[in-house]
């Protein structure tokens, strides 16, 4: 079964993606107006999952899905209404199955009685919600014999021709079936049809040849599936009926062939195989699912096709005829075909890959300044030529750059997500009403940020909920709604990624934090402003709560959510107001690799200033320039900017730049906005961020390297630790007034 | 590597020393923390920083610190011309290129020529030396160019690495 191996962890990443979109369903579903749609895609998705699970022998999931779409079901056909209750059960469900898909994936022991448990729950919910409802269609035989399919192999065609009675009497059970033609398979964007498809005609072939040995047989439960199906048209069925009757004849030959292919995929494998071309394909990752997406009509076609071949090909025996093999020859292609033109593709790539192609494009950005600077020397005739050409190259290489870039970007909605089920389990536990607002969930953020940040948003969010937002009875008191909202906000800044939590909570208490921070022997910061104060909390093994819950309290949490973000090149801002609420603001860059800078010159050192934080670069009057404390301060546009000497900051120059003669590059940053004095102003260029940390230590005032044209290293200045300087400045001020 | 760790795994082993010079001593170190040897090149200053920290430079893309061992430990005089060289070195994961008069050989020396160092005498704090050995009437100091450059004294790295 090794080939199975790739297919296996594209059904793993699928039920992954099922699993996260049957959680946000379900969380998003409005118990009151019950919205069909929905419903119908909560079902596909756990129908989708229970189809692969079952295609892969992965008989635990299977088992728990199905139970899971009985319910689904009825609710969709509207027999059955979901109340809060069931959809808590619902989720607690999805838990299980995410545990048992992790089980499979990492071969952990699977957990069977959590399983028995969770599907007792939910036969137990549904038996109650059905009767509290008054349903008179409970789940009949079909549907039980169903539930374990790979046990009832052994009795397979008793049971089989009995769900098939059943099935075509019982319209509305025709999607307990997961086999191939399935009408819903159409909207199934999971597409396992590739495999449910070969999966039937082993089916077929195990019924032809019921002595095949038992751990085959186990794999073949598909076909049962198939059947009853199928039996929801009666041409089909009857089709099928031929079907078997020839096949079962032929059972003993086809035993034969089935030994040979020990990779049991069934006697279609073998016409394929001679088919040029198809047998790459096959063991494609690409083509898993190709009969997917052909339509319904096309797919009864199929249907009856693929039968016809099946009752003509075992009777050929080895000798099989070229026209079964071009019959089936071209529905595949027809079914590629259709593929091609019918679907929205994505692949899936290792981000090591990527990586890597931003890495080189990162080098070419590079090669390419370095062109650019030599191709200001080219003599006469072929200036021109050369700057046309450099030009273009230029823009090229912007594209590129761009593109690739724009591959690692993904919406920070796959983080944001995850939270309302947080924040609904945790409002359950602790009794508080509390809902979570999520805004611009749209905003792009790099993929390798996306994966770091969400343990310490988790960490903030638990924080929030459990600290932040009071009872409902505390809130009444207050005056406040008794319901809570928590929000969580992403907005691009400037070259920064800005994350907030807001609560509408207590707020932070000032006297606790100092009271625990005494207590703890923290060193106080002095002065002792309030953002000094929220700072506090940031230190290790800090808690303020009452008490140690098991949602938070123990007082690890806040230091490693600081330490993670600052990993990250980012920061957190905390702001409270007593009895109004908490905001806890990321600021993240934006990207890690590459970024327009404008090179500035002071003294005969090259900076680079990232141009998202430029607001403008001005030449200084001499009436602009105020004075307070002994500092220049620039008047500019109705307002006073602070300055920053690069040239003493960051230069180690002696002597202050004479203002009148310098450029000011007016500066904006997440929490303040300067002015850098600079010597000249040389360019704009796109810079790629090399990390200075990694050879080197961090440094203030710096965001990290880059190699300029010449081969030579520009330092990158960062705004935001510039600010630092300023504040500096002035505490040496103070104190030399003091002093 | 610790002389008593040293002893057990590699007593027969003859070891690799690359040799250098730093004013009129001669030193060594560990010829497999040598990633390579380059002339000097202006780096790019780093500001507020100690003077022996000269700076950055571009080796292939990565960006990495210069050390002149010469201006930290005053031992001769720091001149900057063509024969000056600079020897980049793997330390952990990083690289750190450090700034010597001259490279002057490679010696194979086992572990019973290393003498214990002295506890004064030389430029470096005994912490940082292995020992010293004599190569041809040479007294050559080995140094254990891990601990110094990953010392705090040098403060190359941030701390909690």
């Amino acid at each position: 079964m090794d080939d199975m191996n790739q297919f296996t962890e594209i059904f793993f990443e699928e039920a992954q993606e099922h699993i996260d979109a049957m959680e946000t369903l379900l969380l998003a579903f409005n118990i009151d107006e019950p919205d069909i749609e929905e419903l119908n895609s909560i079902f596909r998705a756990a129908h989708s999952i229970k189809g692969g699970s079952g295609t892969f022998g992965l008989h635990a999931m299977t088992g728990v899905t199905h139970v899971m779409e009985n319910i689904l079901d009825s609710a969709r056909n509207e027999t059955l209404r979901l109340d809060d209750t069931l959809i808590t059960v619902l989720l607690e469900t999805v838990d299980v199955l995410k545990n048992i898909l992790d089980a499979y994936r990492f071969n952990a022991e699977i957990d069977y009685p959590e399983i028995d448990t969770a599907k007792s729950k939910l036969e137990a919910e549904l038996k109650r919600v059905t009767e509290a409802q008054g349903n008179a269609t409970p789940p009949n035989d079909t549907a039980q014999a169903l539930i374990n399919p790979y046990q009832n192999t052994s009795a397979s065609v008793a049971v089989t021709n009995e769900s098939t009675g059943e099935a075509t009497s019982d319209g509305a059970k025709e999607e307990e079936a997961f086999g191939f033609f399935e009408q819903n398979s159409t909207d199934d964007d999971a597409g396992f049809g590739f495999f449910d498809d070969e999966f039937t005609s082993e089916g077929v072939s195990a019924d032809a040849a019921p002595s095949l040995s038992d751990e085959f047989q186990e794999e073949c439960y598909g076909f049962f599936d198939e059947i009853s199906e199928d039996a929801t048209t009666n041409e089909a069925s009857n089709n099928e009926g031929t079907v078997k009757e020839e096949t079962n004849q032929d059972g003993p030959l086809l035993t034969e062939e089935l030994d040979e292919e020990s990779k049991g995929y069934g006697f279609f494998e073998k016409p394929e195989e001679r088919l040029s071309g198809f047998q790459a394909d096959s063991s494609d990752h690409a083509s898993y699912g190709f009969f997917n997406s052909l339509d319904e009509t096309d797919t009864n076609e199929t249907l009856q096709e693929l039968n016809s071949t099946v009752s003509k090909t075992p009777k050929r025996g080895e000798q099989r005829s070229p026209e079964s093999k071009t019959t089936v020859g071209k529905r595949v292609e027809k079914a590629k075909a259709s593929k091609g033109a019918g679907e929205a593709t994505s692949i899936r790539v290792e981000t090591t890959k990527v990586d890597n192609l931003v890495n080189l494009v990162g080098e070419l950005v590079i090669t390419q300044s370095m062109l650019k600077l030599i191709g200001n020397d080219v003599q006469d005739s072929l200036l021109e030529k050369m700057q046309t050409a450099l030009v273009e190259l230029e823009r090229n290489t912007r594209e590129i750059q761009e593109a690739v870039m724009s591959v690692r970007m993904l919406p920070i909605s796959t983080v944001f997500n995850r939270f309302p089920r947080l924040v609904r389990d945790l409002s359950k536990k602790l009794d508080k009403q509390i809902e979570l607002v999520i805004e611009g969930g749209a905003t792009e953020i790099d993929k390798n940020l996306i994966e770091k940040i969400s343990d310490p948003l988790t960490h903030l969010i638990r924080n929030s909920v459990d600290h932040g937002i009071e009872l409902p009875s505390d809130r009444e008191e207050k005056g406040k709604a008794s319901k809570g909202t928590v929000t969580l906000s992403a907005s691009q800044k400037g070259g920064e990624i800005v994350i907030e939590i807001r609560d509408d909570g207590g707020g932070l208490n000032k006297e606790k934090i100092l009271q625990k921070a005494v207590e703890n022997n923290v060193t106080l910061p002095d002065p002792l402003t309030d953002s000094a104060i929220w700072g506090l909390i940031f230190a290790a093994g800090f808690s303020t709560a009452a008490e140690v819950t098991d949602v938070s309290g123990r007082g690890v949490g806040m230091d490693v959510v600081r330490k993670n973000i600052e990993s990250l090149g980012g920061r957190v801002d905390i702001y409270s107001k007593e009895n109004v609420g908490t905001r806890f603001q990321i600021s993240l860059p934006l990207t890690l690799a590459i970024l327009d800078g404008m090179c500035v010159r002071s003294g005969e050192q090259v900076f680079v200033l990232p141009l998202t934080n430029i607001i403008e670069s001005i030449q200084p009057d001499a009436n602009q320039i105020r004075v307070m404390k002994n500092k220049p301060l620039l008047w500019v546009r109705e307002e006073y900017w602070p300055l920053v000497d690069l040239g003493q900051v960051l230069a180690d120059e002696e002597n202050a730049k004479d203002l009148s003669e310098s450029i000011v590059v007016l500066v904006e940053a997440a929490s303040n906005r300067f002015g850098v004095i600079v010597d000249g102003l040389l360019g704009q260029q796109q810079v790629v961020i090399k990390s200075l940390e990694r050879h080197y230590k961090r440094v203030q005032g710096i965001a990290g390297a880059t190699i300029m044209g010449d081969g030579s290293v520009a330092l990158i200045l960062d705004a935001d630790s510039l600010t630092g300087f300023i504040a500096q400045s002035e505490m040496e001020e103070t104190n030399y007034v003091v002093n | 590597m610790s002389l008593i760790e040293a002893d057990a795994t590699s007593q027969a082993l003859a070891e690799e020393l690359l040799t250098f010079v730093l004013g009129d001593e001669t030193y060594a170190l560990d010829i497999m923390a040598v990633k390579e040897i380059r002339g000097y090149e202006d780096s790019t200053k780093i500001a507020n920083t100690p003077d022996y920290i000269k700076g950055v430079i571009n080796l292939r893309g990565d960006i990495v610190p210069i050390v002149d061992l010469r201006i930290k430990f005053s031992i001769g005089e720091p001149v900057y011309n063509e024969w000056t060289i600079v020897i980049m070195l793997n330390v952990g994961s990083r690289i750190v290129g450090i700034v010597v008069d001259a490279v002057s050989d490679v010696v194979t020396l086992n572990e019973e020529n290393i003498k214990p160092p002295p506890e004064f005498g030389t430029a470096f704090d005994s912490r940082y030396l292995r020992g010293l050995a004599t190569v041809d009437d040479h007294m050559i100091i080995i140094v254990n160019i891990d601990e110094l450059i990953s010392s705090d004294e040098l403060g190359l790295f941030d701390a909690e690495r």
